[in-house]
């Protein structure tokens, strides 16, 4: 009888050790932490894949299907308002070029609508006729003020003076992830390949130690370093001259990047675990991430982006100087978080 | 929306199990009458009677303490949540009964997570009747099983509690629990320990056999 009441107390001493774990942050204590996330979201986003996100004057625009706007000042749940489209289509991506918002369009049979542009109320049809109208535009990226384009079979053009014009890259294996300029020559991220030169004559770069094999997730500059993230785990970065180092591996996978307004932290995501923080204001080879505790703390992590799919990131400076940040998450929404110069506000639902 | 109608079916359920048990156990003109007040002695409860309950209400989460800070806290949790248990006792001596319970609590945070929380208590009643009414103060000891999002925690909770029941029939008793929960979550980190208050309010069906 005793024995049973041994073997009893064990499988009970067994149970409390499976079922525990004993966290960094204890569950009512991460409880008492939580802030509430979904106070201001927009039913707009709700379980939308969002196609970008961008700034333009005093006032934010993004897309899923069909494009909205919010005023930078205003964050409550009705902030976002659906716009006019110019044409019956959807969009199918988006970029700011200063002032000017460039969003693409097709047709539900996915034929190219064109590229138009939107400035202070007003939308122009760019390039109408040109060599891409008629084609499905599916990435748009601007770097160094030129506004680049690629279409779905992966040809990238540039907008010279109104004309989309050839980059030189075709065929490129994949959609243009991304444009960086490095103060000398542009940088072009497309498939598992990186692209460079002037804008009209983009050739592959074949540079010792530059992402290669992979798929690369995404492109950022701070206007002479280009930082890349490939599918084989790690963020790459040219200095000045052709020398690329490696971080530390953060995980495979990984993809869209953003630097931070202040340039110093490189947002990197990843589909299945949310994203990494690198701090790139004292860049090494073998750079390791950080938890990503700088914009966030543990608990508002771990009840927004933790294992969401991000597939974009954007940093924006506010008229105030309040920098806000967003997230795109697959089928999950839009987030933001801002820093006011001295802490960050925990993401939230847009 | 789906979290209400689950809980509304499940009440439906809770109460209708009850009500089809004692139709089946024969036609209405066979069922014992409840005895008047002077058939019984003072407490009708007799040694080795068996009473198991049905609950199932609402759950509300109160406050937790920081022991380190000194500080009570918001708990986060929405209002209200959903609670469910079910219990066993058994008179050992007149008017008082020992058993057990396991049961369940549901509540949303404001972050949108679900907490739940298993509790296994071991528990002592005292039975008084006023007939057709009874009243039972009750202690519940043992230990949680909680969990939120992808933690999870053993913790020792108590209980406090009183029912109040109608007695409907011979064998089946209705009517309202009221708890009060304490919980203590211990931690390595001492910062991290929290005692947790709740309450509960569940409608009840007893089943005395």
């Amino acid at each position: 009888m005793r024995r049973y009441r041994y073997l009893a107390l064990a499988a009970f001493a067994a149970f409390m050790f499976v079922c525990c774990t004993d966290d960094s942050i204890g569950i009512f204590a991460g409880l008492a932490q939580e802030s509430p996330t979904d106070d201001k979201a927009s039913k707009f986003f709700t379980d939308a894949s969002p196609k970008f996100i961008a700034q333009a004057g005093t006032s934010y625009y993004a897309a899923t299907n069909a494009l909205y706007r919010r005023p930078e000042g205003e964050t409550s749940s009705s902030a976002w308002s659906k716009m006019d489209l110019p044409v019956s289509g959807i969009v199918t991506a988006g970029v700011v070029d200063g002032a000017t918002l460039y969003v693409a369009f097709c047709d539900s049979g996915g034929n190219g609508l064109g590229v138009w542009s939107y400035t202070a109320g007003t939308w122009t049809h760019v390039d109408i006729g040109g060599d891409i109208d008629d084609k499905q535009v599916v990435s748009l990226a601007v770097a160094n003020g030129t506004l680049f384009a690629s279409t779905i079979v992966s040809d990238v053009y540039y907008l010279n003076v109104g004309v989309f014009t050839a980059t030189g890259v075709t065929a490129a294996g994949g959609p243009m992830t991304g444009a960086a300029y490095d103060g000398t020559f542009y940088w072009i991220a497309a498939g598992q390949k990186l692209y460079t030169g002037a804008e009209n004559s983009l050739v592959e770069s074949t540079e010792i130690g530059q992402p290669a094999g992979a798929k690369l997730g995404g492109i950022a500059s701070d206007g002479t370093i280009v930082f890349v993230s490939s599918d084989d785990g790690y963020v790459y970065s040219r200095a000045v001259g052709p020398v690329w180092t490696k971080s530390a591996s953060l995980e495979s996978g990984i993809g869209a990047i953003a630097l931070t307004d202040s340039d110093d932290l490189l947002l990197v995501a990843h589909p299945e675990t949310g994203y990494h923080e690198l701090d790139v204001s004292a860049w090494v080879a073998g750079k390791s991430p950080n938890d990503p505790l700088t914009t966030t703390d543990s608990v508002n992590y771990q009840t927004t982006l933790f294992e969401k799919y991000i597939t974009g990131f954007a940093s924006f400076v506010e008229v105030g100087g309040t920098t806000r940040i967003f997230a795109l998450a697959g089928g999950d929404g839009l987030w933001s978080n801002s820093f006011d110069g001295s802490s960050w506000s925990t993401w939230i639902r847009e | 929306m789906r979290n209400t109608s689950a809980f509304l079916v499940s009440l439906v359920l809770a109460l209708a199990v009850p009500a089809t048990l004692t139709a089946q156990e024969g036609a209405p003109s066979e069922q014992p009458s409840i005895p008047s007040s002077d058939q019984y002695n003072d407490n009708p409860y007799e040694v080795g009677e068996n009473l198991l309950a049905f609950n199932l209400g609402c759950f509300f989460p109160m406050s937790f303490y920081a022991p380190t800070d000194g500080a009570f806290e918001d708990t986060n949790l929405k209002i209200p949540g959903a609670a469910f248990s079910i219990s066993y006792l058994r008179t050992v001596t007149t008017g008082f009964a020992i058993g057990g319970e396991i049961g369940g609590s549901i509540a949303g945070s404001v972050a949108l997570r679900t907490l739940f929380m298993a509790p296994f208590l071991f528990k002592t009643s005292w039975i008084f009747v006023a007939l057709p009414f009874e009243f039972m103060p009750t202690i519940g000891a043992g230990f949680t099983f909680t969990k939120l999002q992808d933690s999870s925690h053993i913790d020792p909770i108590l209980k406090l509690g009183c029912s109040w029941f109608w007695r409907a029939t011979i064998d089946w008793s209705f009517g309202l629990n009221t708890d009060l929960w304490t919980l203590g979550q211990f931690y390595s980190d001492p910062k991290q320990n929290r005692i947790g208050f709740f309450g509960e309010a569940t409608l009840s069906a007893v089943y005395h056999f």
